[in-house]
């Protein structure tokens, strides 16, 4: 009998999660390069859902998920520049946290897809950039340093902009897969060619990256 | 029964998959953090994490609700892997659910994918 009197209490903890935020709204990220020829830029939208109505199931606060693709640029002929897309569920958050000051997540969470003024993401908000040697060779990935893009690129290219903006503009897609074209036959191992993560592999940056580091739908 | 160092050692690594990789329970980066408390070549106590499964949303791995990472030790190479950490009955956010493609192969469902 005592433990009917469990059934409400459960019942309860569940309608107190079910009134937590669920929000979900698309970001652009645009890239902004200086190049001696002039001039070059990249976006892209990425939709990402956070989700804070798990809480009982889950054990964190909140639970994210993100559709889209990385952001390219090409820097110069042949030669492009990748931002890719983890950390994408609370950099907007980041860059903009003064706007959300003293606020908890499940009161800043809803108010992000209201946003319409863009901001400038400062050198630590910038996501992973990286380019390839050979585009057609994703074991030739190398990191490109954002606060210097001319010891990649060459003298005269440097990073002009980085902001980010939330739109409603629809999710960019096919447009890194159209330059990587090894993507999808590549999946689901890493850019070295290895199924799995080791400290083992000789490129170990390759063998960190996954395909879904430049685009979500890149799968079967 | 007496519990030794190594007993010891390799429960709290058993615990430590928990804590690593893509929904990690203990996140040292904010709740986006990608890793938890650390990816490869990170390390816990002696023990370096050598190995893990993929960790990206679009990986299967991640769709299945699975994780396992493994640690080279002074006992050699331990591999660990995250049991139920998602009672969400269709997954939360990219990461599927335990017990769709877990409990049910208790229950008989041999081509579940976790």
């Amino acid at each position: 009998m005592t433990r009917l009197f469990l059934i409400p209490l459960v019942l309860c903890l569940f309608a107190l999660t079910a009134c937590k935020p669920h929000e979900t709204w698309r970001q652009k990220l645009t890239l902004v390069v200086e190049t001696p020829s002039g001039e070059v830029s990249g976006s892209a939208v990425v939709e990402v859902s956070g989700d804070m109505r798990m809480l009982l199931q889950i054990g964190n606060e909140i639970a994210y998920s993100v559709r889209g693709e990385a952001t390219l640029v090409e820097v110069l002929p042949g030669r492009y520049l990748f931002a890719l897309l983890g950390g994408s569920e609370e950099r907007f958050y980041a860059a903009a946290r003064d706007r959300f000051a003293g606020m908890k997540r499940e009161e800043w969470l809803p108010r992000i897809p209201d946003q319409t003024e863009p901001v400038s993401l400062l050198p630590d908000q910038v996501p992973m950039l990286v380019t390839f040697d050979d585009v057609a060779k994703p074991e030739t990935v190398r990191e490109v340093n954002p606060d210097d893009l001319a010891a990649t690129f060459g003298a005269g290219v440097e990073m002009k902009a980085v902001t980010l903006e939330i739109t409603e503009e629809p999710v960019t897609e096919g447009r890194v897969e159209g330059v990587l074209g090894w993507l999808r036959p590549l999946w689901p191992n890493r850019l070295d060619g290895q199924r799995f993560g080791t400290i083992e592999a000789e490129n170990r940056l390759a063998n960190s990256l996954e395909t879904g580091h430049f685009s979500t739908e890149i799968k079967k | 029964m007496t519990v030794t160092e190594k007993d010891l050692f390799l429960a709290i690594l058993a615990m430590d998959s928990y804590n690593r990789g893509y929904d990690a329970g203990i996140k040292d980066g904010g709740d986006a953090d990608p890793d938890g408390l650390g990816s490869l070549g990170s390390r816990i106590g002696n023990a370096i994490v050598s190995s893990e499964s993929n960790t990206a949303e679009n990986s299967s791995e991640v769709a299945a609700g699975f994780y396992a990472v493994a640690y080279q030790t002074q006992y050699g190479t331990v591999i660990s892997y995250r049991g139920t950490d998602n009672l969400a009955v269709f997954g939360s956010g990219e990461s599927g659910s335990d017990i769709y493609n877990g409990w049910v192969q208790g229950a008989g469902r041999y081509g579940g994918v976790e």
